[in-house]
């Protein structure tokens, strides 16, 4: 695929694949305890689905190491023990499964660092690996030209696409790719369960990346259970949107 | 004592009639004797003699019989209730045995009505004590959601005899741990507009609040006010409920024929099929005009909010003279409550000429003299009619005036059936919702904050309620477990459970410190909806409900009081609009339009059998134009544009009916493919046809399949191949439900609904560890809740009870059966016609545009058939 020549990434369903590395972005665990403080009381669910679904994005890829790019938490004031449990468990699984694993500070990571030192492991600002520089987007860091990277991979955004027929709606989980300054930039969709996230033909963008560039020449790779949709590009969607979506 | 020996072996050998007509009437004597000699006196000096409901029920609510009234305004009806409360109140007070607690409770479904009420019980009161020469220490007050802190505890000192308040707030006060020792000596209930609350879950939920306040204060009497409705016997049913598996006692009073109708159905034109819509607009608008200029002051009603806006907006631009800010007013339920008092105030102090509502004055509420009532276009029922018309004329000899204006062809056929059936006293048969498992949740969970429970005590408790009395033991069960928290993990269960649930010991009982506050705070079946405001280059041009924000799209078009507006994005609860022009993309009527009763339906479409067989039979125009004008009671215009209507559809197709259900396939624009059926069933009945059929096709074809319904009928379209008649053959009355339960499990509609009965079930929580909740927040997150549940399991009782919601009281599931039954028997036959352009009968239906898509296929079928087709499309460019 092209995608795979160009960004040397391959995407593997929610994960994209570096080298011998697995890169995920935006879990947000304990999502169901802060919707509970909103008062919907929907009990935890998505992590079964998480690691059924890493199990077997790990299997078809053979990786053994992972990055996790920002927001493995979500996080809001204090977390319960039962928080806690949850993400240090995740931890615990990811050290039984992968060789090396690296943690990738997001927004929402506050707390993080002290669940991931529990389990001797440190969160980074970013990472490099080989020509890409994996970060979660949410700010561009001040040193970022110094940087020796070709591709910038970031998450945060949970990009989706909402495609319409009539009256139905199904939003999709995508990935983004395009440039940003000197380097190609990728935008990974959220590894999680809960919410598709936000439609870029409808809504504005979060990271300061893609507020900075021309959206429009991005391309749109949707992914659905493992299947690869090519949408091509922002501009060619709203084109055609019009007459079709 | 009426207890004779022998009457007991009548009543083992007969059953018993438990709800009764009232044939007794008492003269002025009899009713005097029961009344203290102070009460009689003010009575005496205040009225000439009692009305007739008055008559019919003064003595039997004296003996403490349950009665339903039925009578129209200016019967005196809060005497009716209160009279024989305040003469026994006025006893006790004499004899200094009036105690610190409530004696009686009124209850009325607005906060408006019980301040009235309060109001007009000051001046009886008062003139009994003048006569009394003393004060009696009989305490009313009005208990609400705006009733402050210190007047609550107030109250609790000095508990009110009479407690006026709303279905809510009562059972709020029902767990109020001080103040519900002061429920326990109720002797008499009063339900004002008792119509109103039934036909929704906010009387659901007050049926049951009545059954536990019967638990802790004994018997007591039960009095309901209602406006006319069919069958008294089930309104009188809800009322009073069952006790040991049969109806309590109850007698019906029924006054209504003693009020006068004049009532026309008017036709703006000369002939409504000829003229084109703006002719008849600005003649609406002149008839309005002369309307109220010859009478005193004009309530208006129109179907929705939007309505009610157009009509003030135009009254004021087309009659600058006579129109202004000063003396027309808009009333709807989208205004802020000062702006609704301000109109009502000023309507009762006369300084109005013209008010327009669109259904938030039909209730009862004291709004002053009106002489004249004016319906725009069809209130599609006739109940819904006689109540609007009913608010003129506050005398109860002076005749109620009303007059129906009708907007187009299909609306002078429905608002003259309506006529006809005023004037013949035919009304439409009301539907209460039954076996609400949301509904039930709120009062397990508030019965288990009274006290611990015997399972099967509750569940008798809970059948005593007339819409659970058939209640299964298993729904009940599964909303114990649900409120148990049985759906989670058990160690997450303290988070989620509401209730403890010992199965062993058969009881149950609350859980956790904060479940009263929680109770109190977030009870009530209305569902939150936030409008969004629409803006336009800054400025605000409107709102729009939640619902149809959902659906709105980039680049979506839709209309919004009388303009079209192009949809950019939503921010929060704001809407980004800009002008556009040309049809709307989303049709902006759905979500407010009231649905064609199914009875009034069926009565159109008989006179359309009866007009299909004098044009068969060859009858002259003068013929038919004479049965029309005696059928219908309407005036020749109207005759005349009806009599053109029909034999237009009859020359160029056929006339459908009862008999015939006419499907008529065209070819649209684009070649698209539509089959229209004319099933004049009403709305309600439609949408359950329409998306059976629709699935069955979607299924038969693996396509999306459109639909768009109507009172009248409903369409359905493809970009495929559409089948129409066979996929009805293929619709039993035994396997509708079925289908229907699968063919709206995609749908918006039940999502909708899923969120608003998770809310009532208290899964969603409006407010919570003290804080208020957004509904827009909460919104996105009732998808995820519907999607986690769905996964969950399939029976869960909150997603049975949104199907149920869908199928009932949304759509009619039950009357779709009966047209199935009706084709089944051969009573009624298919009959397929080809057109090239739609029928006559056809034409509004195929107008609006479609409301709803029938998801056949898979996600993932339907992403990779979009992405072809995106893609196909790019490289087409």
């Amino acid at each position: 695929m092209e995608f795979n020549k160009k960004y040397s990434a391959t995407i593997v369903d929610l994960a994209l694949k570096v080298e011998d590395y697995l890169i995920i972005s935006d879990l947000h665990l304990g999502y169901e305890q802060s919707l509970n403080a909103d008062g919907i009381m929907i009990p935890r669910f998505q992590y079964p689905l998480i690691i059924k679904r890493l199990e077997e994005i790990q299997r078809k890829s053979s990786c053994n190491n992972i990055v996790v790019n920002g927001d493995l938490k979500h996080e809001f004031g204090q977390i319960s023990r039962q928080e806690w449990n949850e993400t240090q468990e995740f931890l615990e699984y990811l050290k039984a499964n992968f060789d090396d694993i690296v943690l990738i500070k997001g927004n929402h990571d506050n707390f993080t660092k002290f669940i991931a030192e529990k389990s001797n492991l440190q969160v980074e600002e970013c990472y490099q690996l080989g020509d890409s520089l994996i970060l979660h987007g949410d700010k561009i860091q001040s040193n970022l030209d110094k940087a020796d990277a070709e591709n910038l991979i970031i998450g945060h955004e949970h990009p989706s696409i909402g495609i319409r027929s009539g009256e139905r709606v199904e939003k999709i989980k995508c990935y983004l790719a395009g440039e940003y300054m000197k380097w190609n930039l990728i935008v990974m969709p959220s590894f999680n369960f809960v919410t598709e996230g936000s439609d870029i033909l409808q809504e504005r963008p979060l990271s300061p990346f893609l507020k900075a560039i021309n959206r429009e020449d991005m391309g749109v790779y949707a992914v659905e259970n493992f299947e690869v949709f090519d949408f091509g590009k922002i501009k060619d969607i709203s084109a055609v949107r019009e007459r079709l979506l | 004592m009426e207890t004779k020996q022998n009457n007991h072996n009548a009543t083992k050998n007969k059953k018993r009639e438990m709800i009764t007509k009232q044939e007794k009437k008492y003269d002025d004597e009899d009713i005097y004797k029961i009344l203290h000699p102070w009460i009689r006196k003010w009575f005496k000096s205040q009225f000439e003699t009692f009305t007739e409901s008055q008559r019919q029920s003064l003595l039997d609510i004296h003996h403490g019989s349950n009665i339903l009234v039925s009578s129209p305004t200016g019967s005196g009806k809060t005497l009716t209730a209160f009279l024989s409360l305040i003469s026994q109140l006025t006893y006790m007070s004499e004899m200094d045995m009036l105690e610190d607690k409530v004696y009686c409770i009124y209850i009325s479904p607005l906060k408006a009505l019980d301040n009235d009420i309060e109001k007009n019980l000051e001046e009886p009161l008062r003139g009994i004590e003048e006569i009394a020469g003393h004060e009696l220490g009989i305490r009313k007050a009005v208990r609400t959601g705006d009733t402050s802190n210190y007047q609550r505890s107030k109250m609790l000192k000095n508990p009110p005899h009479i407690l006026i308040t709303t279905p809510e707030t009562l059972s709020i006060l029902l767990v109020a741990p001080k103040f519900r020792e002061k429920l326990m000596g109720v002797k008499y209930v009063i339900v004002d507009e008792i119509h109103s609350l039934a036909d929704n879950k906010r009387g659901v939920h007050m049926s049951l609040t009545l059954e536990r306040l019967q638990n802790i204060a004994g018997n007591f009497t039960r009095i309901g006010l209602s406006a006319t409705v069919h069958p008294l016997q089930k309104m009188a049913h809800f009322l009073v409920g069952n006790q040991y598996g049969e109806p309590r006692d109850c007698k019906i009073v029924d006054v209504n024929y003693l009020k006068k109708l004049d009532i026309e159905v008017m036709c703006p034109v000369e002939d409504i099929v000829e003229a084109d819509p703006e002719e008849t607009n600005d003649a609406m608008y002149d008839m309005l005009y002369s309307l109220i200029m010859e009478h005193k002051t004009t309530l208006i009603f129109t179907n929705t909010r939007s309505g009610t806006e157009s009509v003030v907006f135009n009254l004021k631009r087309r009659f600058p003279d006579d129109f202004n800010e000063s003396n027309i007013m808009a009333h709807h339920s989208s205004l802020s409550r000062e702006l609704r008092l301000e109109t009502e105030n000023k309507l009762k102090d006369g300084e109005l000429k013209v008010v327009v509502s669109s259904t938030s004055l039909e209730l009862g509420i004291d709004i002053g003299y009106i002489d004249l009532v004016i319906l725009v276009s069809s209130p599609k029922s006739v109940s819904r009619a006689l109540q609007r018309i009913g608010r003129s004329g506050h005398k109860l000899h002076e005749k109620s005036k009303g007059r129906i204006i009708v907007v187009d062809r299909d609306d002078l056929v429905e608002c003259s059936l309506i006529l006809k059936n005023a004037l013949e006293g035919k009304i439409d048969n009301i539907n209460i919702p039954h076996n609400c498992l949301d509904v039930l949740s709120q009062h397990i969970y508030g019965m288990a904050i009274e006290r611990k429970w015997n399972i099967d005590e509750s569940y008798e408790l809970i059948r005593n309620s007339y819409p659970y009395r058939e209640l299964s033991h298993n729904d009940f069960i599964s909303v114990l477990s649900y409120l148990a928290g049985e759906y989670t993990s058990l160690e997450e269960r303290y988070v989620y459970a509401k209730i403890w649930v010992d199965y062993q010991e058969q009881m149950f009982g609350k859980r956790g410190k904060l479940a009263r506050m929680l109770y109190s705070t977030n009870i009530g079946t209305i569902p939150d909806r936030t409008a969004a405001r629409v803006k336009c280059n800054g400025q605000v041009v409107g709102r729009i409900e939640e619902d149809f924000m959902e659906k709105l799209q980039k680049g979506d078009t839709f209309v919004l009081g009388g303009n079209i507006y192009r949809f950019n994005y939503a921010r929060g609860m704001t809407v980004n609009v800009t002008p556009s022009s040309g049809p709307p993309t989303i049709p902006s009527w759905f979500s407010e339009q009231l649905p064609l009763s199914y009875d009034l339906a069926v009565d159109i479409q008989r006179f359309r059998d009866i007009m299909d067989s004098k044009f068969k039979m060859d009858r002259s125009k003068e013929e038919i134009m004479d049965f029309i004008h005696e059928y219908l009671y309407v005036d020749y215009n109207s005759a005349n544009s009806i009599y053109h209507f029909f034999r237009e559809q009859y020359l160029f197709a056929q006339i459908p009916g009862l008999k015939k259900l006419l499907v008529e396939f065209y070819t649209g624009f684009g070649g698209r493919k539509f089959v229209v059926f004319h099933s004049l069933f009403g709305r309600r009945v439609n949408d359950a046809l329409s998306r059976a059929v629709a699935y069955v096709i979607a299924k038969k074809h693996h396509r999306d399949v459109m639909i768009s319904v109507s009172d009248n009928g409903f369409y359905l379209s493809s970009d495929g191949k559409i089948g129409g008649l066979e996929a009805f053959n293929d619709l039993t009355p035994e396997n509708l439900e079925k289908i229907l339960s699968r063919a709206i499990d995609k749908t918006e509609t039940l999502a909708g609904r899923f969120r608003h009965c998770a809310g009532r079930s208290l899964m969603i929580l409006r407010r919570y560890k003290g804080q208020e909740k957004s509904v827009g927040r909460q919104q996105v997150k009732g998808k995820i809740l519907l999607k986690f549940v769905k996964d969950l399991d399939d029976n869960f009782s909150i997603l049975k009870e949104a199907r149920r919601e869908v199928m009932e009281d949304y759509m009619d599931v039950k009357n779709a059966k009966k047209v199935l039954e009706m084709i089944q028997s051969g009573k009624m036959e298919l009959k397929q016609i080809n057109t090239k352009i739609p029928t006559p009968f056809a034409f509004n239906l195929v107008a609006q545009g479609y409301l709803d898509v029938l998801k056949y296929e898979d996600r993932i079928e339907f992403i990779r058939r979009m992405h072809q087709a995106v893609v196909n499309e790019i490289e087409g460019e």
